[in-house]
């Protein structure tokens, strides 16, 4: 074990002056510990009195973030919403609308994800599923979409923009991608498939399939790719372009022209 | 208690159970209809499901099904509002309905078999004739999409329940509204009458179930224990007993005399969407989210 030399032999080596000093000091400090500070154990932290806690705090910054995505300031939204999910994790509203902004700002995947997050921490709440549809939509899983868009119309059947502007909108789309299989089918059998124009086929396929591509694994891995590249390019060029406050149709039509640009 | 695992390829939403008069072995017949599209027909025999027949063409998801009472006929609705009636016997449509925009959710069968009933987004209880295949008529109950609905097992009430919580009661006789019960604030997913006609039991997302006495739409009791929305709730033919499903996972079965819970099964690792009871009142089914069958035997 371990000791200080010095004070076991304090009667051999060490002066007898400075042992008395040492322990005249000792006793100092036994004497005024009740009229000074303390220096030898660590004073009590002091209780902080903040003004808000977490749950306010949390509340406050998601008010705010919705001020500045309802301003169109997305990426400043996503910064306070993402200190207010640090405070309050599985809060589902603010999860909502981070997901709802990435997909504003064209985050397709990292929308999604949160999308997904969501429904897992409250299953019940439609809300979820209709953010995770959209999602799905964007990131071209149109059948996925559909299926989410399903389950919150039978969480709440009570909503006529749920209806027309998502249910029934996807299901056009997978007639629509229905309806173009069978043609090219068609197309197909009657030969009309030449290596001359093969090309021009190829582009307006991929116009019609862009959301709807869930029948065929090969296909929609192309169109994603083809998607989020001109993701990337459009967020670097306009970034305004990418609202989702515009409506979900729109914004296919908007993608798909802009597939046809960069094809073209 | 038997089960069946992945019996469709995603949630379960609905389904029904009844019997097959002319089986002589005397089988039955359980149908379920899945946001897959697909409506499948099983027949419970031997302790056992078996698949008779995989009926395909809906779309958006088959949110009811239902069966007629000599198990000849079965019904489906789903989102993208058709109605079709099934041949039970050879998985043949016998009758494909389009009700228009959302104007069929909850469907249910009479009890003489000549009339489907559907709910709509209107607050509108079409009754649909299941020869002629057209809406025969209507009543309205002047409130909210009916997401719920009922027929009385003597075939003298209709009963709705809308998504702001308000239950209908109509005379079919006369076609008039003879009550409205406001018992819950939060939309009504189900309800069902006891055999004998005289109780009628609610359930809602306020987690909570409720008894009426039909005759003086007097609340007979209000029961809870479920930890989320009642999603389904169906009576047992002993008058006594009446089973609910939840978004809590559980399958419950209660005591309308004691309005007390009997049992709680904790079997389903998802929202349990369908429960029915077998004509006869000795087995229970149960369909859910997991995409599991549950069957449950009940000692009478």
């Amino acid at each position: 074990m371990t000791s200080f030399g010095w004070k076991r032999k304090a009667g051999a080596k060490v002066s007898k002056q400075l042992t008395e000093a040492f322990s005249a000091d000792i006793k100092d400090e036994g004497s005024d510990s009740d009229d000074s500070c303390d220096w030898l154990r660590p004073s009590p932290r002091k209780v902080a009195f903040s003004l808000e806690d977490a749950n306010v705090k949390s509340e406050r910054l998601k008010l705010e973030g919705a001020t500045l995505a309802e301003a169109d300031r997305y990426w400043e939204a996503l910064k306070k919403w993402e200190e207010a999910i640090q405070l309050v994790p599985n809060n589902h509203t603010i999860l909502d609308m981070k997901a709802q902004a990435l997909m504003a700002v064209g985050e397709v995947f990292p929308a999604l994800q949160t999308a997904e997050k969501t429904v897992k921490i409250l299953p019940t709440w439609w809300i979820g599923h209709q953010t995770l549809g959209r999602a799905l939509a964007n990131v071209g899983e149109v059948k996925m979409a559909q299926k989410s868009f399903s389950r919150a119309v039978h969480l709440n059947p009570g909503e006529p923009e749920l209806w027309k502007e998502d249910l029934l909108w996807v299901k056009s789309l997978l007639d629509r991608h229905k309806l173009s299989r069978v043609q090219e089918l068609e197309e197909a059998a009657s030969g009309l498939i030449g290596s001359s124009n093969r090309n021009t086929v190829v582009i307006r396929e991929l116009k019609e399939n862009h959301g709807n591509n869930s029948a065929d694994e090969d296909e929609s891995q192309a169109v994603v790719s083809y998607e989020s590249r001109e993701l990337k390019r459009s967020k670097l060029s306009t970034p305004a372009q990418r609202q989702h406050s515009i409506s979900p149709a729109q914004q296919a039509k908007c993608l798909a022209s802009d597939v046809l640009v960069v094809l073209t | 208690m038997d089960w069946l695992s992945k019996a469709h390829e995603d949630s379960i939403w609905s389904c029904a159970f009844g019997r097959n008069e002319r089986d002589p072995s005397g089988s039955e017949t359980v149908v379920t209809g899945s946001i897959d599209d697909y409506v499948k027909v099983w027949k419970w025999q031997d302790e056992r499901l078996e698949l008779r027949h995989t009926l395909e063409g809906h779309q958006l998801g088959v949110v009811s099904v239902d069966i007629n009472s000599d198990g000849s006929l079965a019904a489906s609705s789903s989102l993208d509002s058709h109605v079709r009636i099934w041949d039970l016997d050879s998985g043949k449509m016998a009758k494909s309905i389009d009700a228009g925009p959302v104007d069929a959710y909850t469907i249910a069968f009479s009890p003489d078999s000549r009339f489907l009933a559907s709910g709509s987004h209107t607050g509108k209880i079409n009754l649909f004739g299941v020869d002629t295949g057209r809406k025969e008529s209507s009543m309205d109950t002047r409130g909210k999409f009916t997401l719920s609905l009922a027929y009385s097992p003597d075939g003298k009430f209709i009963a709705s329940g809308a998504l702001d919580g308000i239950v209908n009661v109509f005379d079919i006789r006369t076609g008039k509204l003879i009550h409205t019960l406001e018992g819950h604030a939060m939309p009504i997913r189900s309800l069902c009458f006891s055999p004998d006609s005289q109780l009628l039991i609610t359930a809602s997302d306020d987690c909570q179930i409720k008894i009426y006495d039909v005759q003086h739409a007097n609340l007979a009791g209000t029961l809870s224990g479920h930890g989320s929305w009642v999603l389904s709730v169906d009576f047992c033919a002993d008058n006594t007993h009446f089973v609910s499903g939840s978004s809590d996972k559980t399958v419950k079965i209660w005591n309308a005399g004691t309005r007390q819970c009997v049992h709680t099964f904790h079997d389903h690792m998802d929202q349990v969407w369908g429960v029915k009871y077998n004509p006869s009142g000795s087995k229970i089914v149960s369909v859910s989210d997991d995409r599991n069958i549950h069957m449950y035997d009940c000692p009478l």
